[in-house]
């Protein structure tokens, strides 16, 4: 890292600063002294083995947790220490995806992802409909509109959950797990989605995974969690890394090209 | 001994902040309340979770209760002669006592569990964070319609209660036991005052959905993200709700009733 | 968002018939409207009024007419209590009618029961009623009925002033 921090976030290539973070749950350590950088407009991977904390890094990026101890920056904004108010201001300009999708239950498809419209937009309901039913295209969605979230599968809960998370043309997106609890060919489905709405919207986009393959085929960056702290580097970097942990972790999942697309 | 010391203080501790929390909450509760928006839809669709569907169980226990009151009256006013006094003794006991207090009671097992339930489970499922992330307060958005609803539905059932209470003592006082119906009614009539036990008896029904509501959404809120945590909330929140009632109604009795 | 009209429709029906049973407690039970708005004052001086307080109802017959506003020590130092009634003002009362204070019943509300006597004068606005009857307070009367035992086991009549039992216990 040749730039500072700052240096870098005012050149505006560095959208998302995380510094020197800690965390822990009672006695476990999560997060020691953990730092990264998350680029704008590239697809970064947040890689790690279960239960390393990749999600929860996710959250506090999110402002949804608060860390023991450090700093998240968000553009030029600090955020561990901002106050609801404003944090939800903020939020205008994140979109987030989670794991199990997180519709509302009581809210029909069309309604769960026109709700950011209706709540923080004075637009019309015939405008309304016209921003979701162009979020579903290109999400890849047809007729789902009356449906309730109990009503359709895992793969289709995630493209609306991706679909609300971008209706108000946030500029980061924040992705939890996206291919969790799908087959291989719903993964690579929704693999190109990402690709193509990084490129044509070019959002920066931070997702957590721990599948290897999707994420050498998605990744323009690579923050690999272990022990507490953070690896980056380029999808070639983690590949050629001669970090024990790095290799232990890519051959377990095996490198090889037709376990990599088991995964 | 030493270790029993430190967890009464533990216990204290935890409810001194259990405490604080509910205050936290209640006081944003309130101030999403009456600022907008007032999310009219959402309410009116409470009002049919807690309302409506409790009408069956409100309505049911109130004819039995109040049908329990008179033969119970019965039998002891019966000692005194003075049987014709039943219609006073089912209507004070209701209007003053059982109306408001076994209509939370009820209300907070029906409703209360069924809003701790249903919160708990949004919080496990991230659905509360989703909210959060889309810049939406979710004690605005989810919270506040359910309390209100809550609310404003349980002076309203304990009335319901009431009326089919003193109907169900007039079956059993007039229709089973051949008390002089004209003076049953007489004597319900005579024995209640606005000003004294109708408004006293309004008061109570609002307070306790006041506090059934702010324990039921505070419980979901606060509940753990897994399915052992909203269990917990669930059950939680009717004991806690109940309770709550009970101790209010002394309150409220021991300085309305001066 | 509308889930269902049934469901809004049950709502309004809950809503109604619960405004309509609380206006039931309070109209018809409670009697928050009073019918007969009063406006007649009217003040009666008794040695004791015993359980009576204000917003106890004033009798004619069996019929409410009015209720008591205020109960005061009397203002011409006798040590009797005055009580304010406030009364229909369509009535038409004698300057003879009595006022007796009475129990209802064996629950032992007590109340202001007007009889009207015959003079053809009437009672003005904020006139005072001359005749009245105090009321039965139990320890007395059970006292009386010891004290006549004994006087007429020593053989005598005994002297028993107004005041006693006329038209208590139910």
């Amino acid at each position: 890292m040749a730039q500072s921090a700052a240096e870098a976030r005012i050149e505006g290539q560095a959208h998302v600063d995380v510094i020197s973070l800690r965390l822990a749950f009672g006695d476990r350590r999560v997060f020691d002294g953990l730092s990264c950088r998350f680029a704008q407009a590239k697809i970064s991977v947040i890689l790690g083995a279960s239960g390393v904390g990749k999600s929860t890094l996710l959250k506090l990026i999110a402002g949804l947790q608060q860390p023991d101890y450090g700093d998240i920056w968000i553009g030029q904004q600090e955020i561990t220490r901002m106050p609801e108010r404003q944090l939800r201001h903020l939020r205008r300009n994140l979109g987030m995806m989670f794991q199990g999708g997180a519709l509302l239950d009581s809210l029909t498809v069309f309604d769960n992802v026109a709700l950011a419209l209706r709540e923080h937009t004075e637009l019309s309901e015939a405008e309304i409909a016209e921003k979701v039913h162009a979020q579903f295209e290109a999400v890849g969605l047809k007729k789902v509109d009356a449906l309730l979230p109990g009503e359709i599968s895992g793969g289709m809960k995630k493209r609306v959950a991706l679909a609300r998370a971008m209706i108000m043309d946030p500029e980061i997106l924040l992705i939890d797990e996206p291919f969790s609890g799908l087959d291989p060919l719903a993964v690579r489905l929704i693999e190109a989605l990402l690709v193509e709405v990084n490129r044509t919207k070019g959002l920066t986009m931070i997702l957590t995974n721990h599948h290897i393959g999707s994420t050498m085929r998605l990744a323009d960056e690579i923050v690999f969690l272990v022990d507490g702290a953070a690896v980056a580097g380029s999808v070639k970097d983690i590949k050629e890394s001669i970090d024990p942990r790095i290799q232990r972790f890519l051959t377990a999942a095996g490198t090889g090209p037709s376990l990599e697309d088991a995964s | 001994m030493l270790g029993f010391i430190r967890t009464v203080g533990w216990r204290m501790v935890s409810i001194v902040y259990e405490l604080g929390g509910i205050a936290v909450f209640g006081s944003q509760m309130v101030y999403q309340t009456v600022s907008p928006p007032w999310r009219l839809r959402r309410v009116i669709d409470e009002v049919y979770n807690t309302g409506v569907l409790s009408l069956a169980i409100v309505l049911l226990s109130g004819t039995v209760v109040g049908g329990a009151l008179g033969l119970q009256g019965y039998i002891t006013l019966e000692r005194f002669g003075a049987e014709s006094s039943l219609g006073g003794l089912v209507s004070l006991s209701l209007v003053r006592e059982f109306g408001p207090v076994l209509t939370a009671l009820l209300v907070a097992g029906r409703a209360g569990s069924a809003i701790a339930a249903e919160i708990g489970a949004m919080v496990a499922t991230e659905q509360l964070d989703g909210l959060r992330m889309m810049s939406v307060d979710p004690i605005d958005y989810v919270g506040q319609p359910k309390a209100l609803a809550l609310t404003f539905s349980m002076p309203l059932l304990s009335a319901l209660f009431i009326v089919f209470g003193l109907g169900g003592g007039y079956l059993v006082g007039v229709g089973l036991l051949g008390i002089d119906g004209g003076a049953y009614i007489t004597g319900v009539e005579r024995n209640i005052t606005f000003s004294d036990e109708v408004v006293g008896s309004i008061l109570k029904s609002v307070v306790f959905g006041a506090l059934v509501a702010l324990i039921s959404t505070w419980r979901g809120f606060s509940s753990a993200p897994n399915a052992a945590g909203v269990s917990r909330a669930t059950t939680g929140a009717v004991v806690q709700a109940s309770v709550a009632t009970l101790m209010f109604d002394y309150v409220i009795t021991a300085l309305w009733g001066g | 968002m509308s889930r269902s009209p049934i469901r809004d429709l049950l709502v309004g029906v809950f809503v109604l018939s619960g405004l309509a049973a609380l206006a039931y407690l309070s109209i018809q039970l409670g009697g928050a409207t009073y019918s007969g708005p009063g406006g007649l004052t009217l003040y009666a001086s008794f040695d004791e009024i015993g359980g009576l307080a204000p917003r106890s109802p004033v009798v004619i017959g069996g019929v409410k007419v009015g209720q008591v506003k205020e109960i005061t020590l009397s203002p011409t130092g006798d040590f009797r209590a005055r009580v304010t009634m406030d009364v229909d003002q369509s009535l038409k009362l004698p300057d003879d009618t009595s006022a007796s204070i009475l129990t209802q019943g064996v629950l032992g509300s007590q109340y202001v029961g007007l009889e009207p006597g015959g003079s053809e004068t009437l009672i003005p606005e904020g006139g005072e009623i001359a005749y009245t009857q105090s009321a039965v307070v139990i320890e007395r009367l059970i006292g009386r009925v010891i004290q006549s035992l004994g006087n007429s086991s020593n053989g005598g009549g005994d002297s028993s002033s107004g005041g006693g039992g006329g038209g208590g216990g139910g």
